[in-house]
């Protein structure tokens, strides 16, 4: 599991990608909110938000869930049947 | 002449009393409010009206706390990471606690005005300045 902070961001504007074992999520804050808005005192910048993620063939590549719940992106990333353990019975 | 010194074991004694209410304190917390202001804020202008923007991601809206008296405004809450039952960490990067941070604006606010917005995990505060604190046109005669 993946949880990471993207406040501001709307479910439309997340971009997840995978290619080549890297996961490459991209989110993209709307400027047009702050509009008309000028500022006086700031203590951080607005900014869309982007980082990548090196996946090892241990995880089901095909079985990726995304869910965004009040500025947490989770994303969930199951693990590869063969990267399961497995129980050897005794003969 | 002998000098008169202080007892040494009684300075060692006052530094570990010294170190031990300040480890105690709170200040030093896993929490938000022990690497910094929590949550970081923005204050813009919108015409007459201040409007101030601050991040908090995955604080639900009951668990934010706003007060406003005079032209100070309250910010207070409880952030909470939850990662269910069975999770064991690999990397920890978010991190929980309770906040706590006033802001002055150096505007007088109507607190009967002050609207409060939290969606997607942004928080904006829009405050009216209060009738009796804006300016007069007066008109030259």
């Amino acid at each position: 599991m993946v949880v990471m902070e993207i406040p501001g961001v709307e479910k439309k504007d997340v971009d997840i990608n995978l290619e080549s074992d890297t996961l490459r999520v991209e989110a993209r804050v709307d400027y047009g909110k702050y509009g008309g808005l000028e500022p006086l005192y700031t203590e951080y910048n607005v900014g869309h938000f982007a980082r990548a993620f090196a996946l090892s063939n241990k995880l089901d590549q095909a079985q990726i869930g995304a869910e965004l719940d009040n500025g947490v992106l989770t994303l969930t990333l199951k693990k590869a049947k063969e990267a399961m353990p497995r129980r050897i019975a005794i003969t | 002449m002998a000098m008169l010194l202080p007892d040494p074991f009684d300075a060692l004694v006052q530094f570990q009393q010294a170190l031990d209410a300040f480890r105690t304190s709170g200040w030093l917390g896993s929490g938000p409010s022990g690497r910094g202001a929590y949550p970081l804020l923005d204050v813009f202008r919108k015409g007459d009206d201040i409007v101030i923007i601050t991040e908090v991601p995955g604080v639900r809206k009951e668990d934010l706390e706003i007060q406003v008296k005079g032209n100070t405004i309250r910010i207070a809450g409880t952030k909470s990471v939850h990662y269910g039952e069975r999770a064991s960490l690999h990397r920890r990067e978010r991190m929980a606690g309770n906040f706590d941070r006033a802001i002055t604006v150096p505007v007088e606010v109507d607190a009967d005005r002050v609207r409060a917005e939290c969606r997607d995990g942004i928080l904006a505060l829009y405050l009216s300045r209060a009738e009796r604190d804006k300016p007069k046109s007066i008109a030259v005669s």
